[in-house]
């Protein structure tokens, strides 16, 4: 299937195209060229702020390298991570286009002024995701998990000049609503599952899983 | 006043070759009208270009085109149950 894959990409897009691994997992790049970019980050989120960040400057630089490369992005599942980015790589480069769109135009009249993405509306990232759930023919709510919709609407802060708040933060709780379907583990002696938390910071787990103490709420 | 107006013409016709350049490279931009129109205009019609056979085997491996230049996959193991 890889090698298919591959066939049918160097056929269409040969020597143009650049695949980002966000899957965790490692493969011989060879099969494509040893054109592979690989990003990992523990767990199935979204990618941090920064990588995510990253990504687009990556995408983007490599689409305006040449109009012919192509960007293709992949993770486990080709689902939520990888919709996560190319929405959030689509509304940063309208941002990028547009002001490309500006300098130049100001840059006419000798009054350049450099304004980077600040056209971009602020549900932009929300709305390229929706789209590219649709171009899946799926669903928001179907491809993607709550964290990555969320880091979507963290994207669209950063694009409206937002930064991220750097302060120190106390997690006091986490509140789980409901835990159906949840298999009891072995041993157990009465009704009840074990959440396992982990806590991760700058791509770092923080905390074991299963760290802290756990109560029902 | 004539060479202000001069020059505010050209300065306008710059703006307009630009946005309308701009606009020409928007292929990729985050309006859901433009995106489904850029995937209907260009996305589709660059799969339909293709063989049916070769676009399907793109969907039954989890190759999606989002728009023509950005490509979204599953894990391309050499597995097939990964795909």
């Amino acid at each position: 299937m890889a090698s298919a894959v591959s066939r049918i990409l160097r056929r269409r897009h040969s020597g143009h195209f650049m695949v980002w691994n966000l899957s965790e997992e490692s493969y011989a790049t060879s099969i494509f060229e040893n054109t592979v970019i690989e990003h990992k980050f523990p767990g199935f989120p979204a990618p941090p702020l920064g990588l995510l960040y990253q990504l687009c400057k990556e995408i983007e630089n490599w689409l305006h390298a040449d109009s012919n490369n192509v960007a293709v992005v992949h993770c486990m599942t080709g689902r939520g991570r990888t919709a996560l980015t190319i929405a959030c790589a689509l509304a940063w480069m309208r941002g990028g286009e547009q002001d490309e769109a500006i300098a130049a135009a100001s840059s006419a009249d000798g009054s350049a002024t450099h304004r980077r993405g600040v056209v971009v509306p602020a549900d932009s990232p929300m709305l390229a995701l929706q789209a590219v759930c649709e171009r899946k023919g799926s669903t928001l709510d179907r491809l993607t998990l709550p964290s990555q919709r969320r880091y979507a609407a963290y994207f669209s802060c950063v694009l409206e000049g937002q930064s991220p708040v750097q302060g120190a933060r106390r997690l006091e709780r986490v509140i789980v609503h409901g835990l159906d379907g949840l298999e009891l583990p072995k041993g157990a002696t009465r009704a009840g599952s074990i959440p396992l938390q982990t806590v991760s910071k700058s791509n770092m787990p923080k905390t074991s899983p299963g760290a802290g103490h756990v109560s029902p709420a | 006043m004539q060479g202000f107006f001069r020059s505010l013409g050209d300065v306008s016709s710059s703006i307009a070759s630009s946005v309308s350049a701009s606009v020409a490279h928007l292929s990729d931009a985050v309006n859901m009208d433009a995106i489904r129109q850029n995937l209907a205009n260009g996305g589709a019609s660059f799969l339909t270009d293709e063989n049916d056979e070769e676009s399907s085997l793109l969907e039954d491996m989890n190759v999606s085109y989002i728009t023509p230049r950005l490509i979204a996959m599953g894990f391309p193991s050499t597995r097939s149950s990964k795909i």
